[in-house]
């Protein structure tokens, strides 16, 4: 080991960003000039209802000699903006120190009032060879219409090298940013790349040292589904790699050959794991019989990666131990998922499969960018196995994943299939909507008094199964029945109480998570007069609505496809007859299909509902489309039927 | 351990950040091989009762046995056990304990006997500490230890032992909890010549058993859980609770008997602190020059509290409690609760007006006058504002008659949009202990009436024969639901309000567009906070052969499904009386006439009231309705009709008017 160590930043700036929301300022009594228009501003025009804005923010970071200076000048427009004079500067104390702390306010006259305290260490968390604290503080004087600023040096341990991320918007305006980084110059060569960066600037390398400069940056902000953070935030990434090379596909082909290297090192080939394969397989087996059988065997391993995370004696005391090889996974009976997704190659490959190694990017917190030159992105495995003339992708690593299928962050993305060469990039398989279903059946029955009751079955099947599997795995039947019950409740009209009446299958992956219920809705049926008013689809007073703003900033992103198929048959009562039905809808879009219909034979209704969404990721420009379709979808549940009081012999 | 004034939120938000930031940092405490003490295996083998409703873990047992020293200082050591019996109750395995310069934490240990194999036990090293908290600074920290095991099955159990010195002699011992309690036990060891008194309150009087050498114990078996119900009063005013005064019989300056005598310890620890520098003379000429009448200048200088004065909490050591001096609050232009209260005193002083500190809980219900007296009843500070004769109270509301005081204005300078003249709805009917030179007393503060509380909503709307519903809709706001209205579009920046009001509407209309929103008054605190809006809402009206069913109650809702739960243990709490009108105008198509419509609505329980009708005059469809609360608290007596009232309701907001196509 050499004088330095390169450590990976994510960590601690997750650390630093979940108490800040974003790094802050230059050290030194040498504050910049304030303008009159700087004093005089009472909003900005591009986010004329904010609180603050940021006017400038300045993060220089300098490799050579382990510091970083911040430096930040906020405008305060509203009473709510002066929270923003409470300063906390985390860190973490056995790393860092946090020196040169300035602050100071000017009021709207331009006089300043400096910060004259000092601050406080405020222990964040302390024990176990840690103290992460903050320096706190707050600016006295603070009205509306101040600006406040402050600076500061941040140094670090000399033998340790982090890297750099300018995460560029913050939850404010920003009006103007700069940034630097003068790198170490040493045995990592230092890497970046400029992520959606707005004009289309970039970080530029000037005599040794790289810079970025921007103006009027748009203060990030949430939305319902929307695409993971990562993927939005424009961003600069540096990182010391210990790579040289910077061909990306030489990058990855070098990097396919050291992951192949470790994988093999674990999988093998080794003679145990081909007896265990014969042991599970009948040698007449249907080949698919026999992939299923395998899969469903590594399955049965005790996955450790979805258990509650142990202590190290009760690691000690269950002899859990680091295991080297899939030989020992298979021997001891637990392995984390990774270890089980190779467990499962290698009885794969054992049992005479074409099989490969892949290692894939999740897509739950970003996508997958083969530009930048960071292995760490390949952060999840499955199994790529040729089964006749097909492939499929597998990860019987995840809990409760049927065969065929993988999770929902797995689905759709590029991996790298590991050979000794290197390799290749594919992309896993994006499953259709008709693999995860919602299926509700219903058998109801009207009486006079306006209340519905009678059964409701739900079936849940692929993803929408998996997930809800994994959600729930901690539960016991008590948990697993509330859980369960208030989702129901959630889908109908306040008031509606709800029984379960079977015990679901919680851990079968190959079966659909089928759940019976007893539903009863008090006032299910409005009276107008001798009229009874009822809308068509029991689910028509859901509380969760999609897509209610007109507008909106980023795209939309689902996680996968999916499915709802409702089915309700619904007994009237004897003194009522229908006397209007909504008409048949069936809309196909490129958003998805909506398809319902409402029928009466003698007593009973019967009313189908289908709804599938198809996309995953919708652009912006087409956002006001979706919002109609799903307008369209509430619309048409909404439908009312109509009774008419009749005498009873009278029905038709 | 200690309870400072004042923490605007719950303070274990803080502690579950801790939590997080400890999972992020590393892996869980490493725990040792080690025995569990007798007292834990003891109540491992305790046989348990079926419980109802499914708790997550059983208290076997909590004990304190505290020793107080001659000097005044206290020992206190603490137990607990618990057997978790589903998964959910594993959190208890996170022991966490706060405590801070007066409370020193001396000895931490926690133990675990897993269903199966050997016990665990873990220490102090093994904890992580944080003083993260809802106060910009806090002397106040926790330690968060992780017990190894704690399953489903397992027993845990924790020992810890705290010195203090208190500011007051008394321990307050809340011994139910949300799950049941199995035993508990307190035991009191005093100084020769030292006594006790001892308050019970929400449970039976129980008399300690005698013990040697002026020591006594309480021991109490099969607590009842205290369920979380919704809208039900705080679970510290229902829970039972056992106040303990000790004191030398020859000294009685640190105990507090009544509430006189913690009036009158506060009075002490707020001396000299209300002192008007030079500078303060001058803001006070500053602000009211020029407002020749009294109410005119004390609404002046709330309004510099309240807009100028920034909320910041900086606590430590007894500066929980006391204030910090008015010159130092107004040169920094930032306090807390006390802070401000302290400061607007002294400025009202100036002026010729009296005022007195008013120590209260946030919560109503916590601390009444049947309440022991106690310091940790309270968490917030406010003021009651001695009214001169010449002020004119026909628009302060939060005004009660003081036998020899005459009139106070109650009035909270923390709360930034509560107007003088109103109060927060929390304090509303609360009680808290005025703080005056001869003493205290525990009073009871205003009720507002629901007048005072007010939303009109008033839409003037046209409805297309194809269903599409447009129009104008006004809101008016005053009192509390102006107070929470202005906070949450305060809160919010950018297009955050317009979308604010398009989630509002989606609960009420699909398909639809707003086509204008505007917000009148936001930021002036004093007037009525005024929303205009207009929008498009396609299909509204349902067609149904040749009728269009419409529903007169386009937006709003009053109903509420919390009674339609699992039956209920304890009474309902509104959060304010308060009345809501509701008027909207439909025009209705041409070529079609009402065929039905639904009948009206009047009922009255006493503790709310509702009535509704449906007029047509010409092709106009005018629906009117109000909503009342008349009380906040209903009893559980009535919890029926409350359930019967919002079904009513609940009815009313479904029903629609029936129109049939008259022409071709």
């Amino acid at each position: 080991m050499g004088r330095w160590r390169v450590l990976p930043c994510v960590f601690f700036l997750g650390i630093l960003l979940l108490i800040t929301g974003g790094p802050l300022a230059l050290a030194g009594d040498d504050w910049l000039p304030i303008s009159p228009g700087e004093l005089a501003m009472k909003s900005h025009p591009a986010s004329p209802e904010a609180h603050a804005v940021i006017l400038y923010r300045e993060e220089q970071t300098d490799d050579t000699t382990s510091s970083t200076t911040y430096y930040f000048r906020l405008k305060i427009f509203t009473e709510e903006g002066k929270e923003r004079a409470n300063i906390e500067i985390p860190y973490l104390k056995e790393l860092m120190t946090i020196r040169d702390i300035k602050a100071r306010v000017i009021r709207p006259d331009g006089s300043v009032a400096n910060f004259e305290g000092k601050p406080f260490d405020k222990t964040l968390v302390k024990g176990r060879g840690i103290k992460f604290l903050a320096k706190t503080f707050t600016l006295p004087e603070v009205q509306v219409g101040s600006i406040i600023e402050y600076k500061y040096k941040q140094e670090w341990d000399r033998f340790l090298l982090f890297d750099t991320h300018w995460i560029i918007p913050q939850d404010l305006f920003t009006v103007r940013a700069r940034f630097s980084l003068k790198p170490f110059r040493g045995l990592f060569p230092l890497r970046w790349i400029n992520l959606r960066i707005p004009d289309g600037k970039v970080a530029r390398e000037d005599k040794g040292v790289i810079h970025l400069e921007l103006e009027n940056i748009p203060a990030f902000q949430k939305e319902e589904y929307m695409p993971p953070e990562n993927e939005l935030k424009s961003r600069v990434d540096f990182f010391y790699s210990s790579s040289s090379e910077m061909d990306p596909t030489k990058f990855w082909k070098e990097e396919g050959k050291r992951l192949y290297e470790e994988v093999d090192k674990f999988v093998g080939h080794r003679k145990g794991i081909e007896r265990a394969a014969a042991e599970i397989v009948a040698p007449d087996d249907p080949p698919e019989i026999k992939l299923r059988k395998l899969y469903a065997r590594a399955q049965q391993i005790r996955n450790l990666s979805i258990e509650r995370r142990r202590t190290e004696k009760e690691e000690q005391r269950e002899k859990l131990k680091d295991l080297e090889n899939v030989e020992e996974v298979l021997k001891r009976g637990y392995g984390s998922g990774r270890q089980i997704t190779w467990l499962f190659l290698a009885l794969a490959r054992g049992a005479g499969f074409q099989a490969w190694p892949v290692m894939v990017s999740r897509r739950n917190e970003y996508f997958f960018n083969p530009n930048a030159l960071d292995r760490r992105q390949l952060n999840d495995n499955i199994v790529l196995v040729r089964l006749d003339s097909r492939d499929l992708f597998l990860d019987p690593g995840t809990a409760f994943c049927p065969f065929g299928m993988l999770p929902w962050g797995e689905t759709g993305v590029q991996g790298l299939r590991l050979e000794k060469d290197g390799g290749a990039f594919v992309t896993t398989t994006l499953p259709p909507s008709s693999a995860s279903r919602i299926e509700r059946r219903a058998s109801l029955e009207l009486g006079e008094s306006s209340a519905l009751e009678g059964k409701l079955s739900v079936t849940l099947t692929g993803l929408e199964a998996l997930r809800r599997r994994l959600e729930d795995r901690d539960e016991d039947e008590a948990g697993h029945r509330k859980s369960l019950e208030d989702e129901i409740k959630e889908w109908l009209p306040v008031g509606s109480t709800v029984e379960l009446e079977n015990s679901p299958d919680w851990k079968g992956p190959e079966e659909p998570l089928r759940a019976e219920f007893k539903i009863r809705m008090p006032n299910w049926a409005n009276s107008a007069g001798r009229r009874l008013l009822f809308p068509v689809t029991l689910f028509a007073g859901s509380r969760q609505h999609r897509f209610t703003h007109a507008t909106r900033v980023y795209p939309v992103y689902f996680d996968f496809p999916f499915q709802t198929v409702d089915e309700m048959t619904l007994k009237l009562p004897l003194i009522f007859q229908v006397s209007s039905l909504p008409e048949a809808r069936n809309r196909q879009t490129s958003f998805g299909q909506y398809e319902m219909s409402c029928q009466a034979q003698g007593g009973t209704l019967r009313v189908v509902r289908r709804l599938s969404s198809e996309g995953l990721l919708i652009p912006l420009e087409y956002y006001s489309g979706l919002r109609g379709f799903f307008e369209m979808v509430r619309t048409g549940d909404d439908e009312q039927v109509v009774l008419q009081a009749v005498q009873v012999g009278q029905r038709n | 351990m200690t309870n400072k004034w004042f923490s605007k939120r719950c303070k274990w938000a803080s502690v579950t950040r801790a939590a997080f930031l400890l999972a992020a940092l590393g892996a869980p405490a490493r725990g040792l091989a080690g025995d569990a003490p007798g007292w834990l295996h003891a109540l491992a083998t305790v046989p348990l009762p079926k419980y109802a409703d499914d708790p997550d873990v059983v208290r076997l047992l909590d004990e304190r046995i505290i020793t107080v020293k001659d000097s005044g200082e206290i020992k206190t050591l603490y137990r607990r056990a618990y057997r978790i019996l589903r998964p959910q109750g594993r959190q208890h395995g996170t022991v966490v304990i706060r405590f801070d310069n007066e409370t020193r934490l001396t000895s931490l240990k926690a133990w675990c006997i897993p269903a199966q194999g050997k016990d665990y036990e873990v220490k102090e090293k093994d904890a992580v500490e944080t003083s993260l908290s809802e106060e910009l600074y806090s002397d106040q920290r926790t330690k968060i230890l992780t017990i190894p095991a704690a399953e489903t099955g397992s027993v845990i159990g924790y020992e810890y032992e705290q010195k203090a010195r208190p500011y007051i002699l008394q321990h307050i011992w809340w011994f139910q909890d949300v799950h049941p309690v199995r035993e508990a036990h307190l035991t009191l060891q005093l100084p020769p010549g030292w006594e006790y008194k001892a308050n019970w309150l929400n449970y039976p009087e129980q008399q300690p058993a005698p013990l040697p050498n002026n020591q006594w114990r309480w021991d109490l078996a099969n607590l009842a859980a205290v369920p979380q119900e919704p809208a039900m009063p705080p679970a510290e005013a229902v829970e039972g609770r056992l106040v303990i005064l000790y004191f030398p019989n020859a000294d009685h300056q640190k105990s507090v008997g009544s509430w006189n005598d913690l009036a009158k310890w506060y009075g002490g620890l707020t001396a000299g602190r209300r002192e008007a520098s030079p500078e303060i003379k001058q803001k006070v000429t500053a602000l009211t020059a020029g407002t020749p009448s009294t109410l005119e200048k004390i609404r002046a200088l709330v309004s510099f509290l309240q807009r100028e004065i920034r909320y910041v909490a900086i606590e430590i050591g007894i500066g929980g409690y006391q204030p910090h001096g008015a010159q130092e609050v107004f040169s920094r232009r930032y306090g807390d609760c006390k802070d401000k209260v302290t400061l607007l005193s002294t400025m009202l002083h100036e002026i010729g007006v009296d005022s007195y500190y008013v120590i209260i809980h946030s919560r109503r219900g916590v601390a009444t006058p049947n309440s022991p007296p106690a310091l940790g009843s309270f968490n917030h500070v406010i003021l009651a504002i001695r009214l001169p004769a010449d002020v004119s109270t026909s628009t302060l509301y939060a005004v009660a008659k003081h036998e020899k005081l005459g009139s106070l204005l109650y009035f909270d300078p923390t709360d930034p949009f509560t107007p003088l003249g109103y109060l927060p709805s929390s304090l509303q009917a609360n009680y808290g202990l005025l703080v005056t030179e001869q003493g205290g007393e525990m009073l009871q503060l205003p009720l507002l009436p629901p007048s005072t509380n007010r939303l009109l909503r008033m839409g003037k709307l046209t409805l297309s024969p194809s269903g599409t519903l447009t129009g104008e809709v006004q809101e008016v706001r005053w009192g509390e639901p102006a107070v929470s209205r202005r906070a949450r579009l305060l809160d919010v920046q950018g297009a955050g309000r317009t979308k604010m009001l398009e989630s509002f509407l989606a609960s009420f209309l699909g398909g639809f567009t707003l086509t204008k929103a505007a917000v009148g008054n936001l930021e002036k605190y004093d007037e009525n906070l005024v929303l205009d809006y207009s929008f498009v809402a396609e299909s509204y009206a349902k067609k149904a052969g040749n009728l269009l069913l419409v529903r007169p109650r386009v937006l709003g809702q009053n109903s509420s499904d919390l009674l339609e739960r699992k039956e209920r243990k304890y009474p309902f709490q509104f959060s304010a009386a308060s009345m809501e009108t509701d008027t909207f105008e439909i025009a209705l198509p041409a070529g079609y006439e009402v065929d039905e419509l639904p009948p009206p609505v009047e009922v009255d329980y006493g503790f709310a009231a509702y009535s509704s009708k449906i007029e047509v005059s010409g092709s106009i469809l005018k629906y009117s309705r109000t909503y009342q609360v008349k009380d906040v608290l209903v009893p559980t007596t009535q919890l029926g009709e409350l359930k019967k009232f919002y079904r009513q309701v609940a009815a009313d907001e479904f029903s629609s008017a029936v129109l049939r196509r008259t022409g071709p």
